[in-house]
């Protein structure tokens, strides 16, 4: 069970009273930065780490982040964390022949590529639950049918087994073979968030427009953070 | 005088807009059918998404087949097929649930609805096009 976590960023604004012009500034810099009051949670596990540093005991708190992967994209292109380094990104698990509620999941996030298209710390990930019939070909023609030019928004398979455990313990999701289920599998309609240091920082229904325009005010956040 | 010609226009175009072929009633069940079996692909508006579900709005397929829509909402489809000019490939799943009378509700939905027809099919012929 993931523990939501949230993040106990420095809100104590530094008090210097050397000088004026230091207060002035950081007053300037707090009103530019209004998403200080809006920081997003960390989900998942934290474990408080206990270093000695100078001889003094320190607390860091360690994130979950996701775990290493590697995988395909429609273009026959490695992506791995090193892919994701530095930049936020959107996750999420379909199959082309979904008959539920995939397509509706991808027309949100065509709505999520509109937005930010262009804007090179930002990724979206949709990664295929039925790598047997979504094949790179068939990736290929999908991406280009939903307009994605396939280098932001890119579409990644892999293993079944590998990709099933990091839907679940990287992003939260669940993906299941379900053969009684339309379409073959069950699997979960989130939007995962994922910051630039690869830890997740929200998950939204994808089929729901309203939880899309959230998610979306969410990356604008994300985005102004380190 | 005028005044009775405008009238007898107004008449004569508000009888038309009655359009006596289209039972209403079965206009809107096949719309809640809609809502519930088809909007999730086909939308609401009945534009699709993208190049990956095709519009039920003005496409010329429909009027090309009519003949045809039965069939495909029992059967479901997956061919390439050319929709506007632009060629669509996914699978639409079947729906081999729904019986011969709420297939006609469906049919006289889209029809009405997306394909601006008031010439609706019977419960009788939509059935002979199950079974052709
Ligand atoms: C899972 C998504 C999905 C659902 C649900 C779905 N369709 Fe489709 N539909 C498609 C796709 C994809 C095609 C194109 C199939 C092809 O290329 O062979 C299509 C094609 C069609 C066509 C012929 C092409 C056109 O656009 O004129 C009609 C008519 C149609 N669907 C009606 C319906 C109706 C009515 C329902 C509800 C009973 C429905 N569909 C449910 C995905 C879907």
């Amino acid at each position: 069970m993931p523990i939501l976590a949230y993040k106990t960023k420095n809100n104590t604004m530094k008090l210097n009273i050397k000088s004026v012009v230091f207060i002035v500034t950081s007053c300037t810099l707090a009103a530019c930065n209004s998403s200080t009051q809006n920081t997003l949670p960390i989900l998942g596990n934290r474990v408080a780490e206990e270093k000695m540093i100078d001889g003094k005991l320190v607390v860091d708190t360690i994130y979950q982040t996701v775990p290493k992967f590697s995988l395909l994209n429609q273009d026959s292109v490695v992506v791995n964390n090193e892919t994701v380094r530095g930049k936020i990104y959107v996750a999420d698990f379909f199959f082309t022949s979904c008959p539920t509620i995939c397509p509706v999941m991808k027309k949100e996030m065509i709505r999520v590529y509109e937005k930010f298209k262009g804007n090179n710390q930002v990724l979206m990930l949709s990664h295929t639950i039925d790598p047997d019939y979504d094949t790179i070909q068939l990736l290929r023609d999908y991406a280009d049918r939903l307009g994605s030019d396939g280098k932001q928004w890119m579409f990644l398979c892999g293993e079944r087994k590998p990709l099933y455990e990091l839907a679940e313990k990287g992003y939260y999701a669940s993906a299941v073979v379900d053969s009684t289920e339309p379409g073959g599998f069950i699997h979960s309609g989130g939007f995962i968030l994922v910051d630039k240091q690869q830890r997740v920082r929200g998950i939204y229904d994808g089929t729901s427009a309203t939880d899309v325009d959230k998610l979306m005010v969410d990356m604008d956040v994300l985005l102004k953070e380190q | 005088m005028r005044v009775v010609i405008t009238l007898i226009v107004v008449v004569f175009f508000a009888a038309c807009m009655e359009a006596p072929n289209v039972n209403m009633q079965q206009v809107a069940h096949g719309q809640q059918l809609y809502e519930i079996h088809c909007a999730n692909c086909h939308q609401l508006d009945g534009k699709g998404i993208a190049r990956i579900i095709p519009p039920l709005l003005n496409a010329d397929y429909i009027l090309k087949n009519r003949n045809l829509l039965p069939k495909i909402i029992r059967n479901g489809m997956q061919q390439r097929i050319f929709i506007n000019r632009i060629i669509y490939q996914q699978k639409m799943p079947n729906n081999n649930k729904l019986t011969d009378a709420e297939i006609t509700a469906l049919v006289n939905f889209v029809e009405f609805r997306f394909a601006k027809s008031t010439q609706l099919l019977s419960a009788d012929s939509v059935k002979n096009l199950l079974n052709k």
